[in-house]
């Protein structure tokens, strides 16, 4: 075998395989992100004390086919809680999805120890950030709600589609 | 021979005078001992029968849910007669059409809650008298026993169902509902205010439904004591009956009213609020009615009082006390479906029937008129306003943390009630386990307490 024969067959493995290697590692890079929206909640999960919780939304991930959803949860009075809500587009010319600012909302926790927001939600996918601030430490819960009043969705669907957007920094 | 013709006949006359006498005292002690079946209390007959638009008026649901999806739902703040008219015609079309009516599953129940429909929320009103007020006789609807929801979905491809909730099972028929309920795609495209199942009771299967951003229509609201078109003569004559004779009669210097017969077996009273008070303590007739009877008692009761208009049954309820049956109807004055509730510690106004016989009852005799404007306000939601006062109840309760509380809340209403300085104030009623709170939800002031 000459050298340009196997420079040919060399290529020519190259090519054949490359996108194979390059689709399984989008597929990884997919999981990673659906996984890394997890993980948030996994890695505070040890830290988190008991009394704070997220009653709703249950799923990290889900649809609403309301134009409004109730962040609620519980922890102890006195507790700080900063909501910051975005709506995630595809920009134009661009593959890259663009994070809009929707809407910062700031409260202190009553003596209930309870607290329910209502937050409006853009048609499409709304990244939603609760952080619970206690004694200079920081809890920090991560949702996607995504807005829809097409019944046919299907939820898997929607969140193979969330794993494309690069939504967690 | 005259003379003595004389004499008998005068003998005669003396013997009937004397007969007559003795049959009139024997008359007397009968009507005041209650010993002729005919001289009994007013209110004791269960041979009564009403039309079933007069029996419409009473049956009012106490809420109307609207859920849209899963995600998304209201409560009717005001509701329009348009509502009640399509449930009536709806129940009316199923069962005349005799429909099999199945028995299913709380699990498939509470999935089929998800889909777009709309609820009418009852306390344990006797399914005989929902037959009854939607203008059906002798329906298999009749059977069903104590209804506390019915709910019709609308879901355009499964719009199909109804479903009957129970005191003890329940029950789902297949009706087309093509073109009924337009009201509620009106409610969906408006700017409606939104519940969510936010507190979640240990004990209870179903969720309480709170605003979180309540928005509610000012309205003018005028109360006056019927009183006025209604003498105390005619009230105390409609609850002794025949007895009225043998009471005794008090006018106290505050301009109350008392009434008693057979030094208090049977006493009445009527406060210078209004406020209608009779206690029956001798029941001899032992004798079990079921709840429909007992419905249409309660209507001939408030009927006499004239004491009727905006007012509906709010709950059932029915025990059994060493042999007797007793059966306490909570009733509510509406001012466009939200209750208006006049005692002060939070409770519905009430009769109690015992073995058939209506043996006390708690009315406001007042009357009830209400004007919506167009302008809008936003009260407190229930958890800034419960919160407010968590001191007091978490003292009440003898706990530090609140949270757990919350978990055992059985229900949270929007009422009217007045405050100490007998205004009217729209406030929300709290049932926490077995107390009640009322909490003024423009200011969050506690209007009544646990203690």
């Amino acid at each position: 075998m000459n050298k340009n024969t196997a420079f040919s067959l060399l290529l020519a493995s190259f090519l054949v395989l490359a996108p194979n290697f390059s689709f399984a590692n989008q597929k990884v890079e997919k999981m990673s992100k659906i996984e890394k929206i997890a993980s948030i909640e996994i890695e505070n999960k040890d830290e988190v004390p008991k009394d704070i919780k997220i009653t709703s939304p249950k799923e990290i991930a889900s649809i609403s086919e309301s134009d409004k959803v109730v962040l609620s949860g519980t922890a102890s009075p006195g507790d700080s809680v900063n909501i910051d809500v975005y709506s995630l587009i595809i920009a134009k010319n661009s593959t890259d999805d663009v994070l809009v600012p929707l809407e910062q909302i700031n409260f202190t926790i009553n003596e209930l120890g309870i607290f329910a927001q209502e937050i409006s939600l853009k048609k499409g996918d709304n990244l939603l950030i609760c952080k619970i601030k206690r004694n200079n430490k920081e809890f920090i819960f991560k949702y996607i709600v995504t807005y829809s009043d097409d019944l046919k969705v299907n939820l898997m669907e929607k969140i193979e589609t969330l794993s494309k957007k690069d939504i967690i920094k | 021979m005259l003379q003595k013709d004389n004499k008998q006949l005068e003998n005669t006359l003396l013997n009937l005078v004397l007969l007559m006498l003795f049959l009139s005292s024997i008359a007397l002690i009968c009507m005041k001992y209650n010993l002729l079946s005919s001289v009994k209390t007013a209110f004791s007959s269960v041979n009564l029968s009403f039309d079933g638009k007069i029996i419409r008026e009473y049956i009012l649901p106490n809420k109307i849910k609207i859920r849209f999806s899963k995600d998304s739902a209201t409560i009717l703040e005001d509701y329009q007669d348009d509502y009640m008219e399509d449930f009536s015609s709806c129940l009316r079309e199923a069962f005349l059409d005799d429909i099999e009516i199945k028995k299913i599953n709380r699990f498939e129940y509470e999935s089929s809650l998800n889909l777009k429909n709309i609820t009418y929320e009852y306390g344990n009103i006797p399914s005989r008298i929902i037959e009854k007020s939607v203008g059906l006789r002798n329906t298999s609807l009749a059977n069903l026993g104590a209804i506390k929801n019915i709910t019709f979905i609308l879901q355009e491809k499964k719009g199909k169902q109804i479903y009957i909730e129970t005191s003890d099972s329940i029950y789902m028929l297949e009706k087309d509902l093509i073109n009924k309920f337009k009201n509620v795609d009106q409610v969906e495209n408006s700017n409606y205010v939104s519940y969510y199942p936010i507190f979640n009771n240990e004990n209870k299967s179903s969720n309480i439904l709170i605003p979180l951003n309540p928005i509610v229509n000012v309205k003018n609201i005028d109360v006056s004591s019927s009183i006025k078109r209604t003498t105390i003569d005619n009230i105390s004559r409609a609850l002794f009956g025949e007895k009225i004779d043998f009471t005794s009669f008090v006018r106290r210097s505050d301009g109350s009213y008392f009434y008693s017969y057979k030094n208090g077996q049977e006493i009445m009273s009527i406060g210078k609020d209004s406020l209608l008070k009779y206690k029956n303590n001798e029941l001899t007739i032992r004798k079990s009615i079921s709840q429909y009877d007992a419905v249409l008692l309660l209507i001939n009761f408030l009927d006499n009082l004239q004491a009727t208009g905006n007012i509906s049954i709010y709950s059932i309820e029915e025990k059994q006390v060493t042999g007797s049956q007793i059966i306490k109807i909570n009733i509510k004055k509406n001012i466009d479906g939200t209750p208006l509730v006049l005692f002060p510690e939070g409770s519905m106004e009430n009769i109690t029937i015992t073995n058939g016989i209506i043996s006390s009852c708690n009315i406001y005799l007042y009357d009830v008129k209400s004007d919506t404007t167009n302008k809008k306000i936003a009260p407190l939601n229930p958890i800034d306003a419960l919160s407010k006062n968590s001191k007091t109840i978490s003292e009440d309760f003898n706990i530090e943390k609140l949270p757990k509380i919350t978990n055992l809340i059985d229900n949270i209403d929007m009422i009217y009630t007045l405050d100490k300085r007998n205004s009217l104030h729209y406030s929300w009623l709290y049932k926490i386990k077995d107390r009640i709170y009322v909490i003024d939800s423009s200011t969050g002031e506690m209007l009544h307490g646990y203690n």
